[in-house]
């Protein structure tokens, strides 16, 4: 509970505010522009790093691979490290920093519909694959558990074989052959056109991965090389990193120098592009932050003349017994609440003018509850720092002198 | 000189002095010059006294009240505040004195003009512990009422009379129960009625065990007192 003395100091300078409503208004603009623009430059580069990471993660940036190690003697491949077997997997699989698994297994074979035939990707794979880069469907589903669990003779299609096979023609339910055997299409995926490399994204024909084994005659575990995985956030990559290799090390009883797998990440992409994100904020922020110290110095400015215009108040209640202490701590009170009323108007002003803004520029503007805070904790602070001269120049005054101020 | 009412110092024979000067020096130093106001003064106040000190202006009246209220300090000299020399007290330790045994009359009244009289009133109770802030309301009405106020506890001073305002300040006087009671000129910018009202009030306060120290040009009003303290050129005549 808040001491009565608070309590008493904080509605005596809610008068004394409250009696000036024009002077307070005026004097908190400074800390309201200052708050405002602090509250929308946050909102703003936070909204920028949530597209960025979207961006980044249909980009793989979360994306993990794992593959055997390939032992190499110059330059010609001499023999490879072991497959990863189920229990491996499944223990990856429950990694609190693992978002999806996706065993690939990749082939090239000739498919045809009708009179096309053609050797095309095949990518043999389960459902978290799409949640890995981030794939969706344009039209139709996706590969089910079920589809993996029974090996089922389906398969989606990437936008470039949809419109190879079928034209402007709807696929969905149509079957194409691979290898001679059917296979009903249950989706087509949304386009991811090209790499800067040239190569198309959507030529490929996704399968479950036993489907694909199966077609191939080969058992369902051997040939996994590749596995995908994708980590929570792009701040756990590490961690879920540095996870993997841990379960790996001890499934197999390796020794760190002796892994016989192979993992790597787009890490350093990431943290690039949003270490340049926090630098912006930074500079963004400090920049705002100078209206904020503008601000208090209108306050400081404000409170001295508050101080002398009360010259006799404040010899009164010298005179009356209020000690040093008092004083400062009544024109702290009321410094304080100047400048917090400023940043609650200043939060809600950011707060409003932020999401106007963000359907403009078009893109999300997240007010983070811990920016709110700091805006408190800021201006509240500023009203506190700026009014302490004020405070000390009133507790310092000759209440004989004082008293007989008109 | 015949004393209109009998002091309560004769009730009492007290012989031990509430408030003993002795020997006070005060200089003000204006730049190069020493500007002496006080000249040895020396003085003794009893419990339940009614003093008036009084001189022309620039006698240096208001600076030994200011010496007697804590609010300044003596260049020379010892005061004793209740056995206890305040040359030795720190400025929080002169505070708690003014705040607790010193009641301050103003000829100004000095009320706080946008608080209402019940808040002028309690405003000493919150510089000190030794009160509940519960109990503010109740010390506040009982004062306003043992000054015949009862009626305007809600007004501002801006809505009083002037004799109203001296009343609301006479309570603030009170509030914390003190002993003795400093009033500047308290009837200096009141009509004569109003004054005799005020004066009446002051004399019943000190019936009521209240040391009174007021200053004063109005003989009228020193004539009320039990003792006049003459004081000319800063030395006590």
């Amino acid at each position: 509970m808040i001491p009565n003395y608070i309590l008493s100091n904080i509605n005596e300078a809610r008068i004394n505010l409250f009696r000036n409503k024009t002077r307070t208004l005026l004097t908190s603009l400074g800390i309201i522009i200052g708050i405002t623009s602090v509250i929308i430059l946050i909102a703003i580069t936070n909204g920028a790093r949530s597209v960025i990471e979207t961006q980044l993660t249909s980009l793989g940036a979360k994306t993990i691979m794992l593959k055997p190690f390939v032992r190499t003697a110059s330059g010609f491949s001499t023999g490879r490290g072991q497959n990863f077997n189920e229990n491996e997997l499944n223990l990856i699989k429950n990694l609190d920093s693992v978002d999806y698994l996706a065993p690939i297994v990749k082939a090239s074979e000739e498919v045809n519909y009708r009179s096309t035939s053609n050797i095309i990707a095949l990518v043999g794979t389960n459902p978290d694959f799409a949640g890995i880069n981030d794939w969706k469907n344009i039209s139709g589903s996706f590969i089910t558990e079920n589809d993996v669990k029974d090996a089922t003779k389906v398969c989606v299609l990437g936008l470039t074989n949809s419109r190879r096979f079928f034209g402007a023609e709807d696929p969905i339910g149509k079957k194409i052959r691979i290898n001679g055997i059917p296979h009903l299409v249950i989706g087509v995926l949304e386009p991811k056109g090209l790499t800067p490399g040239g190569r198309d994204q959507d030529d490929f024909i996704l399968l479950p991965y036993t489907s694909l084994n199966r077609l191939l005659f080969r058992p369902d575990m051997s040939n996994i090389v590749t596995v995908l995985m994708s980590a929570r956030s792009s701040e756990e990559l590490e961690y879920a990193k540095f996870s993997i290799i841990k379960i790996l090390r001890e499934t197999r009883n390796i020794n760190p120098g002796e892994d016989n797998f192979d993992i790597s990440s787009y890490e350093g992409v990431t943290k690039k592009i949003l270490g340049t994100t926090k630098i912006l904020r930074i500079l963004l922020t400090s920049i705002a932050s100078i209206s904020l110290i503008v601000g208090g110095i209108g306050i400081m400015n404000i409170m001295l003349v508050s101080v002398s215009e009360r010259t006799k108040e404040i010899g009164i209640r010298i005179t009356i017994g209020a000690k040093s202490r008092d004083i400062v701590f009544q024109f702290l009170c009321e410094s304080a609440l100047l400048s917090l009323i400023g940043g609650i108007v200043g939060v809600l002003l950011g707060f409003i003018i932020s999401k106007i803004a963000s359907t403009i520029i078009g893109w999300p503007a997240i007010v983070s509850l811990s920016s709110v805070f700091v805006a408190f904790f800021f201006s509240g602070g500023i009203g506190i720092f700026f009014g302490i001269y004020p405070a000390f120049k009133a507790s310092k005054l000759d209440p004989i002198m004082a008293i007989r101020n008109e | 000189m015949a004393f209109p009412y009998r002091s309560q110092r004769d009730i009492n024979m007290s012989n031990t002095p509430l408030l003993e000067l002795s020997g006070i020096n005060k200089i003000y130093k204006m730049g190069q010059i020493d500007l002496q106001v006080l000249y040895d003064v020396s003085l003794h106040i009893y419990n339940g006294d009614f003093v008036s000190i009084v001189g022309p202006s620039g006698s240096g009246k208001t600076t030994l009240l200011n010496i007697i209220a804590c609010l300044d300090r003596p260049t020379s000299g010892t005061y004793n505040f209740f056995g206890e020399d305040v040359g030795l007290k720190s400025n929080d330790e002169m505070s708690e004195i003014r705040n607790l045994r010193i009641g301050f009359i103003f000829q100004s009244f000095n009320l706080i003009p946008r608080h209402t009289a019940l808040e002028n009133v309690i405003m000493p109770l919150h510089y000190s512990s030794r009160f509940k802030n519960s109990s503010f309301k109740d010390l506040g009405l009982e004062c306003l009422e043992k000054v015949g106020l009862s009626e305007r506890v809600g007004h501002y001073p801006n809505e009083l009379s002037g004799g109203q305002q001296q009343r609301v300040a006479i309570a603030r006087a009170l509030v914390t129960n003190p002993e003795i009671i400093l009033a500047d000129e308290p009837t200096g910018n009141l009509d004569s009625k109003t004054s005799d009202d005020i004066m009446e009030l002051l004399k019943n306060l000190n019936k009521s065990g209240k040391t009174i120290i007021t200053i004063t040009h109005d003989n009228e009003v020193a004539e009320q007192a039990s003792e006049i303290i003459k004081i000319k050129d800063g030395r006590v005549i």
